[in-house]
């Protein structure tokens, strides 16, 4: 297993559907490695420094975990610049998957030269809200962002998701209601994203993969503090459920109650459609949030309930979904014990939301292999995955 | 988990957008297409094939380290090289 880890899928073929279908997810458990000993004061830079892809995630959920168990309060400014600095990477991520993988999943090129563009300006943006690097140090001296700058770096970015991904405002996007609006729109427009979503269509892929995983719900933190301190705390991060049940984590189970998404469930299913719709949405959505908090600053600090002394825990919907951090302190304020909880074991479960949609998968095997890509990259393992199909 | 890795640039081949990467002593071709003006010497952030950004040789070294540290460079190398399978 290298450092990064992979997601393996088998799947085993028969009479033109999946007859068992295998996830393993091996990621190694890195943190407590990496982080104990360590002076409270340096973990989040820590954690943002080696897990880099989804850093200010991670950073964001190291600092306030480390902030509760140190009892050291965020400022207000603080958490807006925090939270604008995830919204901004978690639109990153998602135009990852959109430029450079969803065109190849429908035979297209990649978009380099789009995807060139949302890097610089997502640099610009950690720039112009971080340009002294204190949003996530313990206590750090987090200005206000310059209004104007940021707000034309916003401006860019949106006219960027309206020319080259919805072919509309954001706005406009994320008000559609209707699936016939919606549905007419992918048929109609000649552009990489739309098209993606009539392929669908046009292969009566749908409904491909329906599952009726139930979404993650809130964390209780007395549940999630027994389980992540007793015997089984790492077996449950490499492969997490709630009393034998899996969840999953995604862009889905966030933009579940969006009236697009109700009404193609209600004709289709938790299937490929309502998938790759919900990261769309989910786009747009957290466009509109951080074209938002420009407007009116966030006025409170997202803490995960209260925790038993010298406990912290911090948790961040990050792109791929839910991400838990929890820090034990001891006496000199040095990491004790430090674990990670991330979506993608929930979502790439063995027995997860992947497992039981793969094992829906009709048709023959070319066919099954590509909906099976499909329905991988709509829950985004963040990790290389090898997919290998074999018949019974 | 949610990991990209430092890697140094030794050639480049800009008509391709194309580079090649060393850790150690192993190779690597990885796209450059997604950042600008990236010279032979500079160390990049790497993940599923792409130079992601520019990262100073410090921030590297730093990064590296940490993976030292804990005495799982061994694996780390062992990534680029699957990579580069």
């Amino acid at each position: 297993m290298g450092l990064e880890g992979n997601v393996s899928i088998s799947l085993l073929l028969a009479n033109q559907g999946v007859q068992q279908a295998a996830v393993k997810s091996q990621r190694p458990l890195l943190a407590q490695a990496l982080l104990a000993g360590v002076n409270a004061k340096q973990a989040p830079q820590k954690v943002g420094m080696v897990f880099n892809l989804c850093a200010k995630s991670q950073a964001s959920a190291s600092v306030f975990a480390i902030e509760q168990a140190s009892g050291t309060a965020s400022t207000k400014e603080a958490c807006a610049v925090r939270a604008q600095l995830v919204r901004m990477e978690l639109i990153r991520e998602h135009l990852w998957r959109i430029c450079l993988d969803w065109p190849k999943l429908r035979g297209a090129q990649a978009d380099n030269a789009l995807m060139k563009q949302v890097l610089l300006l997502d640099k610009e943006w950690e720039a112009c809200l971080d340009a002294d690097k204190q949003a996530f140090i313990l206590g750090g001296d987090v200005k206000p962002p310059l209004k104007a700058k940021a707000s034309s770096i916003a401006m860019k970015l949106g006219t960027l998701l309206k020319e080259h991904i919805f072919y509309m405002p954001p706005k406009a996007f994320y008000a559609c209601k209707g699936a016939e609006e919606y549905l007419l729109w992918a048929q109609y427009t000649q552009m990489n994203v739309p098209q993606l979503i009539q392929s669908l269509v046009v292969n009566g892929w749908q409904a491909s993969g329906q599952t009726d995983t139930a979404a993650l719900p809130y964390f209780q933190v007395s549940w999630l503090q027994e389980i992540l301190s007793s015997d089984n705390a790492e077996s449950f991060m490499k492969q997490p459920s709630i009393e034998g049940e899996t969840f999953e984590s995604t862009p889905y189970a966030r933009q579940a109650s969006h009236p697009l998404i109700v009404e193609l469930e209600q004709k289709y299913g938790v299937g490929l459609l309502v998938r790759f719709t919900a990261v769309l949405l989910e786009l747009a959505k957290t466009y509109l949030d951080l074209e938002k908090a420009l407007m009116q600053s966030e006025s409170k600090c997202d803490v995960v309930g209260s925790a038993p002394d010298k406990t912290g825990f911090g948790a961040v919907e990050a792109a791929r979904g839910r991400l838990l951090h929890r820090v034990v302190l001891d006496d000199e304020n040095k990491v004790e014990t430090y674990q990670i909880v991330a979506p993608t074991e929930w979502n790439f479960h063995p027995d997860g939301v992947l497992k039981r949609a793969l094992e829906k998968l009709q048709g023959d095997t070319e066919s099954i292999e590509q909906q099976a890509k499909l329905l991988i990259h709509a829950m985004d393992p963040c990790v290389a995955f090898e997919l290998e199909v074999s018949h019974a | 988990m949610c990991l990209a890795i430092p890697a140094r640039i030794v050639a480049i081949d800009e008509a391709a957008d194309m580079a090649t990467v060393t850790l150690g002593n192993v190779k690597k071709d990885i796209s450059i297409a997604l950042i600008e003006d990236v010279k032979v010497d500079e160390y990049v952030l790497l993940h599923v094939g792409y130079a992601l950004h520019k990262i100073s040789e410090e921030e590297a070294a730093r990064t590296l380290e940490m993976f030292d540290e804990v005495e799982l460079m061994e694996e780390f190398t062992g990534e680029i090289t699957e990579v580069t399978s």
